[in-house]
């Protein structure tokens, strides 16, 4: 399934590199439900989707089965395509200390992987679990549970025939490119994959274009997002100091051809996606 | 009057027993402790009527008093927007309150709930959340006679003084009170003296340690910013009788625990037992 990820709609012009550009539903989140989200990105022009799995947003307790078949509907009527759901890190955690937590998480991506497959959504998005920034356990004892958990999941991912995708993400036990990519070589499973967010990897004082050119294999999605040097934002693109010319350029090193996916938070995201869509688009990405 | 000091066991949360932890500081004068809860250290949700004799007759035969527990603000969330969360945070909120009671601990240390700073909910709902969860909590920590001591931490629903004072106020239940961290205070840009001053009537326990406000930590006092002197003014002057926790991080906790507790005593607290005249 991830296969069809790798298709890039610039692979219809020989010698043109245009990366696929997607959208993340989080801007919406408390402000409209999903099916106006969705119907807000095709107007928008950006018809790959990653959503957030948060209540009223998708979330496989809060969703029947008729309610997961009339979006699976809609997103087709709308010539929209789920490419992930995001599991936000704020309320599990695949290398906590606590085992009932860890079981709580496991459960909770299981039933993410079920509605990920009702939808035909190729993959979902993580965070390899939270540590504190202070009197955190060892690395050693976290990623022993990270790995516990993950023994479980793959084999739920495998038969679903949906892929794990891990952030990096600041707070997490893999806080970096090198260590998320070093996990993803030792642990060894082909439905485990990154989804490289760059205003996080520039808040943990990461270069993203050197963060992009070190992913390697792993890398399936990127999340585009600006935020000012020193702060941890996810603002519009262009508002900020990332240089997205050079994120581009490194792209094209690697002949990605995953979805790059605006993640933005505004207070207007019509207009935040519009401006951050256009930018985008004229350095070279299209929708 | 001098303020009275307990010791937390932070920097034992996940490698050493607590009974270890008690026996190791009770042998440096100590009496009174803050306990982290934690699989390694006190795990609440697996300890069984045996374990909780074994610890009853450690505490009597050593006089020992875990005057609260703790736990790590990491994995429970009263204030989530999913409900599965916000029953497993009360849940686990239950079976520390159960061990409470049984160990004749006076009190909890719980969090208002996290969110994402980048996105976060409307307030109304955040805080709805919130109310839901506490109002079913606090019924319960009524029932089986132990406190709530409700903190202040940066990422919190509730961050500062004046909302932590606002919602045990307004909850009015004589199981919920305050406890309040004057690292998370000073780390959020508080005024951590006048914090004090405003909690003082639902204050049941502080939490000292220090930090600067540009890195979040719970470092040995004098290596931050946090003017401690003037809590103690303050709390001297509020005639303050419960608990000041030391609630440092250290690789070797014991002799910064001592010395810390020396350079508290200049300011106001209590003088270790066992420390030259």
């Amino acid at each position: 399934m991830a296969e069809s990820n790798r298709l890039s709609q610039g692979e219809a012009e020989p010698g043109l590199y245009r990366p696929r550009l997607g959208a993340c539903t989080w801007a919406y989140l408390w402000r409209q439900g999903i099916v106006d989200t969705l119907r807000t990105f095709d107007r928008l022009g950006l018809r790959t989707i990653d959503i957030i799995t948060v209540p009223p947003h998708p979330f496989p307790s809060a969703m029947s089965a008729e309610e997961r078949s009339a979006l699976a509907r809609s997103a087709a009527e709308l010539q929209v395509s789920i490419e992930t759901l995001n599991v936000p890190s704020t309320d599990v955690n695949l290398c906590s200390v606590n085992e009932d937590t860890r079981r709580f998480t496991i459960d909770q991506l299981t039933s993410i992987i079920a509605l990920a497959s009702d939808l035909s959504a190729p993959m979902i998005t993580c965070v390899p679990g939270r540590r504190l920034n202070f009197n955190a356990p060892s690395i050693e004892q976290s990623l022993g549970w990270l790995s516990g958990c993950l023994d479980e999941l793959i084999p739920v991912a495998e038969r679903a025939g949906v892929k794990i995708l891990f952030e990096l993400h600041p707070m997490s036990c893999l806080p970096n490119t090198s260590s998320l990519c070093g996990f993803l070589d030792r642990y060894g499973s082909l439905k485990l994959g990154l989804a490289l967010d760059v205003t996080n990897a520039v808040f943990v004082g990461e270069d993203p274009v050197q963060s992009i050119l070190a992913s390697g294999p792993h890398l399936r999605q990127l999340h585009l997002s600006d935020a000012r040097t020193g702060q941890w934002a996810h603002d519009v693109v262009g508002s900020g100091d990332l240089d997205f010319g050079s994120i581009f350029d490194a792209l094209k090193t690697i002949s990605f051809r995953g979805t790059s996916i605006i993640e933005i938070t505004c207070d207007d995201p019509d207009t935040g996606f519009a401006a951050s869509r256009r930018l985008l688009s004229e350095a070279g990405w299209q929708a | 009057m001098t303020l009275p000091i307990a010791v937390n066991t932070i920097s034992d949360t996940w490698t050493v027993p607590m009974e270890e932890s008690l026996q190791r500081l009770a042998g440096h004068g100590y009496r009174h402790f803050d306990v982290m809860v934690s699989p390694a250290h006190l795990d609440t949700e697996n300890l069984t009527p045996v374990d909780f004799r074994r610890l009853r007759k450690l505490l009597k035969d050593e006089g020992l008093q875990i005057i609260s527990l703790t736990t790590q603000s990491l994995d429970h969330n009263f204030a989530s927007p999913r409900a599965e969360i916000r029953a497993m945070t009360t849940g686990f909120t239950k079976s520390m309150l159960n061990t409470a009671s049984e160990l004749e601990v006076p009190g909890i240390v719980v969090v208002s709930g996290r969110y994402n700073p980048l996105n976060a909910p409307p307030r109304a709902q955040l805080e709805g959340w919130l109310r839901e969860s506490l109002e079913a909590i606090v019924p319960f920590a009524e029932k089986v006679g132990v406190k709530l001591f409700l903190e202040n931490v940066p990422m919190g629903v509730l961050p500062t003084a004046d909302l932590l004072m606002q919602w045990v106020k307004e909850i009015n239940s004589p199981a919920l009170t305050i406890c309040y961290d004057v690292s998370n205070g000073h780390f959020i840009k508080e005024d951590v003296a006048q914090a004090v001053r405003l909690v003082a009537p639902k204050l049941d326990l502080l939490h000292l340690s220090d930090t600067t406000q540009e890195a979040w930590r719970h470092d040995p006092i004098g290596t931050g910013t946090i003017d401690h002197a003037a809590v103690a003014k303050v709390l001297l002057e509020i005639g303050f009788d419960r608990f000041s926790v030391i609630e440092i991080l250290a690789a070797n906790p014991i002799p910064v625990i001592l010395s810390n507790h020396d350079i508290l005593t200049g300011m106001g607290w209590e003088k270790r037992r066992g420390a030259a005249a």
